[in-house]
């Protein structure tokens, strides 16, 4: 949707604004510290794909308002050559050392896109000008806890911690370990158990 | 690049669409947002309350669904409960929209559905999405919209829900719950994550005279069925949900009043899903459902899509009108009532959203010659003759 009744970026934010989102990418192999980012970025995401073209939904970089929700201004959509945005992806995760850097662009896929300008009245022969950074993760992360948190009461630390108490009387009826190899049919671990 | 028909211009007649609308007839809106849905459900008057509810079906665009709200509330067709200021609390809703859905997190789906619960939120009752966590803007403005609202109920269904509004009854037909649960993984695809609905009016079956109660099977049903974006992977699964169940007029049958038949599918209207992509529709799935009107929100050929997509398009008028022995054309899609939100007249005046008050099993079509971005004018209602 272009552009609908929503701010411009660039307005003036109210005094005590809280923070842009900054989230967490991980990078060669490791588990990465929250990214800073802010205006002149973009919020991008895949959210359709069609035979040769990937749209995508874009929006001005967001911020956590007081309850923790991400806050997005001016949202619009985008329509791109697949090719060419799954080349560009493609590099610029390898050039930021992020994981599976040649993986196919999927619906929900997110990007940051770090520009002066919006993405789209960049596009110079079908390609983004301006950094791009794979955030599918941390965008996935927020989405899921978006769902839980409007639908599932949700809980203080103190809580969360006090809900794995366990109680002072010994278990009788211990969970096997996680990972252990289940005796199901058909399983190759299992058939291939020495006889007793 | 798809086939467009034009509708005739004499066909389409000037009248009075609020006057039309009588006390037990439920009126369907497929508002014209271009290649995206938007649609409202008018229930029939309570004849209890004397008032009407709405169900509201997806808003792919900002204004479109709160405009006709306010329209409708305007002419008497809905309360006029009075609006929170934009700064206020939310206030215990009146119930007069019982239900929204969500029926998948695309952003024509959805562009505007943060600002449908926000300025509605005196009004909605419970919401429903299919759970299908998608991470554009829209999808997360919607869902803190949801957890502000401390009244909202709030639901996942999946297939073979029922829900009983006032005299309608809505069954959800997908995603079936094996698709759901492959969610997590995107095993399954966001458009096969789509919540299809089956609407029947009237939910009645039980007349009573005094104490006395009689089970009725209605022969005037209306039904429809509104696909959402579901693809062919959904619909495989629906079709095995919702058999065609053969009669059996044996002893054993009748004895326990059982077998009595039906296809569990058959509707008198259709809402294509996808906006008639290539993947949307299949023969099958449209002989089954026999509707009698064929609805289509797309563009015509423009857009992002190019929608609806000559290949379905074919499908749809070969299941309505099967000529592939004969080898002779098809009829014209108006004459085969299939409609789309994109329609011309042959003066080339777009035909824009269709309304479709029904009763006793009939179907009266109106077009209101609004484009994608314009308020729906109930003054400039036409009529199909």
């Amino acid at each position: 949707m272009k552009g609908q009744n929503r701010a411009e970026p660039g307005s003036k934010e109210p005094a005590g604004r809280p923070a842009f989102w900054s989230p967490r990418v991980d990078r060669d192999g490791k588990r990465g510290a929250a990214t800073r980012m802010g205006r002149g970025f973009w919020y991008a995401v895949v959210d359709d794909i069609a035979e040769d073209t990937a749209v995508l939904q874009i929006a001005g970089w967001p911020h956590r308002d007081r309850r923790g929700h991400l806050r997005f201004d001016t949202i619009y959509e985008q329509p791109y050559p697949l090719d060419a945005l799954q080349s560009a992806l493609n590099r610029e995760r390898a050039r930021n050392s992020q994981p599976a850097a040649d993986r196919p662009l999927r619906t929900g896929d997110a990007f940051s896109i770090q520009s002066k300008h919006r993405p789209g009245e960049e596009v110079v022969g079908s390609r983004f000008e301006g950094s791009i950074l794979d955030i599918t993760a941390a965008a996935r992360e927020q989405a899921k806890i978006a769902m839980y948190g409007a639908v599932a009461r949700k809980l203080s630390r103190a809580e969360a911690r006090s809900k794995r108490q366990r109680p002072d009387e010994p278990d009788l009826f211990p969970r096997p370990a996680r990972g252990r190899e289940r005796p199901t049919p058909g399983n190759p671990a299992e058939i291939a158990k020495p006889e007793v | 690049m798809p086939v467009m028909h034009k509708i005739p211009a004499g066909r389409l007649v000037a009248g009075d669409f609020i006057g039309s609308i009588h006390p037990h007839h439920m009126v369907y809106f497929l508002c014209n947002v271009g290649d995206g849905d938007a649609q409202l459900l008018l229930l029939p008057e309570d004849p209890r309350t004397h008032g009407r509810q709405a169900i509201i079906i997806d808003a792919g665009r900002v204004d479109k669904i709160p405009w006709l709200v306010a329209d409708l509330v305007s002419r008497h067709l809905l309360p006029d409960t009075p609006a929170p200021h934009d700064d206020e609390d939310y206030p215990v809703p009146d119930g007069s929209i019982p239900l929204v859905v969500a029926t998948h997190p695309h952003a024509d789906h959805i562009g505007g559905m943060r600002e449908v619960l926000r300025e509605l939120r005196h009004r909605i009752t419970e919401f429903w999405d299919p759970g299908y966590y998608h991470p554009i803007a829209s999808y997360l403005d919607m869902m803190a919209e949801v957890e502000d609202n401390p009244h909202l109920l709030y639901a996942q269904p999946t297939s073979g829900c029922r829900k009983w509004i006032g005299d309608v009854v809505l069954t959800v037909m997908s995603p079936a719950i094996q698709l759901k649960n492959r969610f997590d993984t995107y095993g399954t695809g966001i458009n096969d994550s789509s919540i299809s609905l089956h609407v029947a009016y009237p939910a009645a079956r039980v007349v009573e005279r005094g104490a006395e109660r009689e089970l009725i099977d209605d022969p005037t049903t209306m039904t429809l069925v509104l696909g959402a974006d579901a693809q062919t992977l959904s619909w495989s699964y629906l079709l095995t949900d919702f058999p065609e169940l053969p009669r059996s007029d044996t002893a054993a049958a009748r004895a326990i009043k059982a077998a009595t038949g039906g296809d569990l599918l058959r509707s008198d209207v259709m809402k294509i899903s996808h906006h008639c992509s290539k993947r949307g529709v299949n023969l099958e799935l449209m002989e089954r459902i026999e509707p009698r009107v064929t609805l289509v929100s797309s563009t015509a050929g423009g857009g992002k899509h190019r929608f609806p997509h000559d290949v379905s398009q074919e499908i749809i008028r070969e299941a309505l009108d099967p000529v592939a022995k004969s080898g002779r054309e098809h009829k014209k899609d108006w004459e085969l009532r299939i409609f789309y939100t994109s329609d011309r007249d042959d003066n080339d005046a777009a035909l824009g959203s269709i309304a479709l008050v029904m009763c006793a099993s009939r179907i009266v079509l109106w077009r209101f010659g609004d484009d994608s971005s314009d308020r729906l004018q109930f003054e400039n209602a036409r009529r199909l003759s």
